[in-house]
């Protein structure tokens, strides 16, 4: 870089005045003479010259010049200050010591006045020396930032135009000027009212008049389009593959999706000008099998001839739906929220008969039929578990649910837990085969499990019929016993009989029956008067109170017989507990047998008392679901000597007895032979 | 990527994370590998899973150009040993490579996709956390679906390949000509990155 300063040295040079002093050497002598006539003006002369340039020290070999620094006012003060005989000025007298005294003082008196700002640290007045120094610190800030805010731009304050940002600022910020932001904020303002005044001028013209724009309704249509299809993707599957939108009908959760024929199609209905808007914007097409109303309906039936017709009744509602099938318009104004939820319905319906059927078809030990859309398949005994696949049209209405209530949720409850479980899983190892196996049996091979053990590990899940007959199963026997409950309480006055279901599940309840005796309860005490009743998927077992299991299997005269026989179990401890009382009439038990048989290998329990004399003995024998049997007869106390016309047992007639129950009989019969000879 | 394979797959997927390691048995005169069998382990604390070892022969991809996915043979086993590699060692195996793998394992009816973050150790023998580094940042895809023997493949490829094709912007799931390559390079194990596995 080359650097030069010019100077511009100004030479005013006067001509004339030079001349006139030239013409009047003598000053004494004086002429008059006319006056001068007035200098015309000749301008200034300028004389314009470098009056110092650089001077270049070296040129390197790559061109570079390097210039010598010119000297400053100092230097030259100092180069001439040098040339300067101070000895002459100041006298040769001074000694040279006295200057550097002189020095040292003018130096002293310097840096005393700086001495004066330093705070003082001790003394009494150090503490408001310091306040007073830093108040003056603080005053000298002030003053030096009301000079920058007055005198310079930094500490401007900002106006409402100018842009706030908390960004860093970075090369492409600075970049943006102020009036790029101008821009796009006009920009903004602008598109936001033209927004607004779009939407004023529609609503103004739709509360003006009732013809609505073509351009507000296709917006209007657009709107509830989207919100439509927002709230479809709530509870269905949609997609959208190019320009179709399309969903999924399938329900399951694990497996494959989006296959071909549970798939419908999404479309915007035309809507005309006058149509209200009521209705949904939203068509869906769904598969042509699918666009029928389907129930399922199971129920058990008897396989006997009143039983009627078993397959399918070919009623009304089925004429009406095979006569609609033509009419395949019809579905296009059923709403998407209904036609969906029906379709899905009658593909859950139709999947669920197909895998009943397949599995009726494997299990080989129940026999089953497959017509008509009827799966007949035996239950147990006499008994069929009949499933029915129903069609309905395509119309909004109620439909009546044929079959059981229960055992058709109980299906529904099923599938839908068969559909939330897992089966395929992962082996111990991930590059191992995807197995159905339970983890137990993964490690077969390395554990070295005998065929024994794998068969037993290898628990096989029950397939859907098999779980479904076992509740339809129980639930049938489950109905049985409580009506035999029922039949028998009302049967058997004495003693009375209350139920409860302790248990109840979908393959074992548990059913507990409790008898009391009328107004004699405080004597009782704690005597044990329940029986207990498990019903399992094929067998109802009664538990008497001595813990005689009874395995009814499912007959119900069978049950019906094993109740009574815990009455009769009952009447037997009831009695010989009354005998014990010994405040009313104190009897002393002779023999008791509740497992005694009669000649006729029946159950029969039976017991002997007598009075405290030992002149009466009195037999009670109880037969399962008759009166009991009360014979007296006077007591024997020698069997070697006694005489067997004399001892004879003598039959009383129960129904004569006095009192209205068991126990006020007993206890008047027994009062009355307390004291008898 | 979990996302996407959470959205695509069954509900629900486990966590792995094994030791393989690469063996061969050389007998041949070239130093060519006869069979070359991977050994895995478990590292997992559990009591269950302790000195379980799997033994995999896989075999040579079938020369199938139609097939859109890649078909080998696999044979599975799983064996007990409280020392493996002296057992490994006495069949005359030797150890060609290891590395360990960590991921997640999902599945789609028969499909199994199980998403693998490769890493090795820096010295073999000793498995503790300072030792393991990582091969790479990639993430190694892998679909896979196991059939009976001599089962036909063809479905089963196809839906191998769509829903490798769901995968697509985030992984490009390609057959690897393994034939091709290893007739022209005559190296079959560089090859890094999301590779697909065929039925076996």
């Amino acid at each position: 870089m080359s650097r030069c300063k010019i100077f511009i040295l100004v030479s005013l040079i006067l001509k004339k005045q030079n001349e006139r002093s030239a013409m009047n050497p003598m000053p004494g002598v004086s002429f008059t003479a006319p006056p001068p006539p007035p200098p015309i003006p000749q301008g200034v002369e300028l004389v314009l010259e470098a009056s110092d340039q650089w001077k270049i020290q070296e040129i390197g070999y790559d061109g570079v010049e390097k210039y010598i620094k010119p000297e400053t006012f100092t230097d030259n003060v100092g180069k001439l200050a040098r040339k300067i005989d101070w000895m002459k000025i100041v006298g040769s007298d001074v000694p040279t010591n006295s200057t550097n005294e002189l020095d040292d003082e003018n130096v002293e008196k310097k840096t005393k006045p700086s001495e004066d700002l330093v705070v003082p640290e001790v003394g009494p007045w150090s503490f408001v020396a310091k306040q007073l120094h830093e108040s003056l610190q603080q005053l000298n800030v002030l003053l030096d930032n009301l000079n920058i805010a007055k005198n310079t731009d930094y500490m401007k304050p900002l106006t409402v135009l100018d842009p706030i940002s908390n960004f860093e600022t970075n090369a492409e910020m600075i970049n943006i000027g102020k009036g790029t932001q101008w821009i796009w904020k006009r920009r903004a303002i602008q598109e936001a009212a033209s927004v607004l005044e779009n939407a004023g001028k529609q609503r103004q013209r739709a509360a003006s008049s009732l013809g609505l724009s073509d351009e507000y309704m296709s917006h209007m249509q657009r709107t509830q389009f989207f919100e439509e299809l927002k709230e479809m993707r709530d509870f269905w599957r949609v997609r959208k593959t190019g320009d179709r939108i399309y969903g999924d009908l399938s329900y399951n959760i694990f497996g494959t999706k989006y296959e071909t024929h549970t798939l419908f199609d999404i479309n915007r209905r035309n809507v005309g000008k006058n149509e209200t808007s009521n209705e949904s914007i939203l068509e869906v097409s769904v598969p042509k099998d699918l666009t029928r109303r389907t129930m399922l309906n199971v129920s058990i039936i008897k396989d006997e001839v009143q039983s009627g017709n078993m397959y399918s009744s070919g009623n009304d509602e089925h004429e009406i739906y095979l006569k609609n099938c033509g009419v395949k318009e019809k579905d296009k104004f059923v709403h998407w929220k209904d036609a969906l939820k029906w379709a899905q319905n009658t593909l859950f319906c139709r999947d669920t008969f197909n895998n009943l059927c397949k599995d009726a078809i494997k299990l080989r030990n129940r026999l089953s039929v497959i017509r008509d859309n009827v799966l007949l398949i035996s239950l147990f005994d006499d008994y069929l578990l009949r499933v029915e696949l129903k069609f309905y049209p395509f119309e909004k209405g109620e439909l009546e649910e044929e079959g059981d209530k229960y055992l058709n949720r109980i299906l529904r409850e099923l599938v839908v837990s068969f559909e939330c479980t897992k089966f395929l899983r992962p082996q111990m190892f991930t590059s191992s085969a995807i197995t159905h196996l339970p983890e137990s049996l993964d490690m077969r091979g390395s554990m070295a499990y005998s065929a024994d053990e794998i068969k037993i590990k290898a628990i096989k899940p029950k397939t859907l019929l098999e779980r479904l007959l076992d509740m339809a199963g129980h639930y049938h026997l489950v109905n049985l016993t409580g009506k035999i409950v029922e039949k028998c309480a009302s049967q058997t006055r004495d003693p009375c009989l209350t139920h409860r279901w302790v248990q109840s599940g979908r393959k074992l309840s548990k059913l507990t029956v409790y008898m009391s005796s009328k107004d004699y309860e405080p004597v009782l005490g704690s005597m044990r008067n329940a029986f207990n009743v498990d019903v399992t998927t094929d067998c109802v077992i009664v538990e008497s109170k001595e813990g005689v299991k009874m395995i009814c299997h499912r007959d119900p005269e069978q049950i019906m017989y094993s109740f009574n026989y815990c009455v009769c179990t009952y009447s037997i401890s009831l009695i010989s507990l009354l005998a014990k009382n010994m405040w009313t009439t104190p009897f002393h038990t002779l023999h008791a047998n509740i497992h005694a048989l009669d000649d006729e290998g029946k159950p029969a329990p039976n017991l002997i008392l007598c009075n405290q004399d030992a002149t009466q003995s009195v037999l009670f024998v109880f037969r399962v679901g008759k009166e009991p049997e009360i014979r007296i007869r006077k007591f024997v106390v020698n069997d070697a000597t006694m005489k067997p016309e004399e001892h004879k047992w003598r039959k009383l007639n129960y129904e004569k007895l006095a009192g209205s129950t068991l126990c006020r009989k007993v206890d008047v019969l027994l009062a009355f032979l307390r004291d008898a000879p | 990527m979990e996302r996407r394979l959470a959205g695509l797959c069954d509900p629900g997927s486990e966590d792995f994370h094994e030791h393989e390691m690469s063996f061969s048995l050389r007998t041949g005169v070239n130093m060519s590998p006869d069979v070359s069998i991977k050994i895995r382990r478990r590292f997992k604390p559990d009591i269950v899973f302790h000195n379980q070892w799997l033994f995999r022969y896989i075999g040579v991809p079938e020369p199938d150009a139609k097939c859109p996915v890649i078909v080998r043979k696999v044979i599975n086993s799983i064996c007990y040993s409280q020392d493996c590699m002296t057992f490994a060692k006495t069949l005359g195996l030797r150890m060609d490579y290891e590395y360990m793998a960590k991921g997640k394992l999902w599945t789609k009816g028969n499909i199994k996709i199980a998403t693998n973050i490769l890493s090795r150790t820096e010295r073999p023998g000793q498995y503790d956390p300072a030792s393991i580094k990582p091969v790479s940042d990639s993430v190694l895809v892998e679909i896979s679906c196991a059939l009976p023997e001599s089962a036909e493949y063809t479905m089963a490829a196809k839906q191998i390949r769509d829903f490798a094709d769901q995968l697509m912007p985030l992984v490009c799931m390609e057959k690897v000509d393994y034939w091709r390559k290893y007739c022209s390079t005559g190296t079959v194990a560089s090859q890094l990155g999301p590779i697909p596995v065929p039925p076996m």
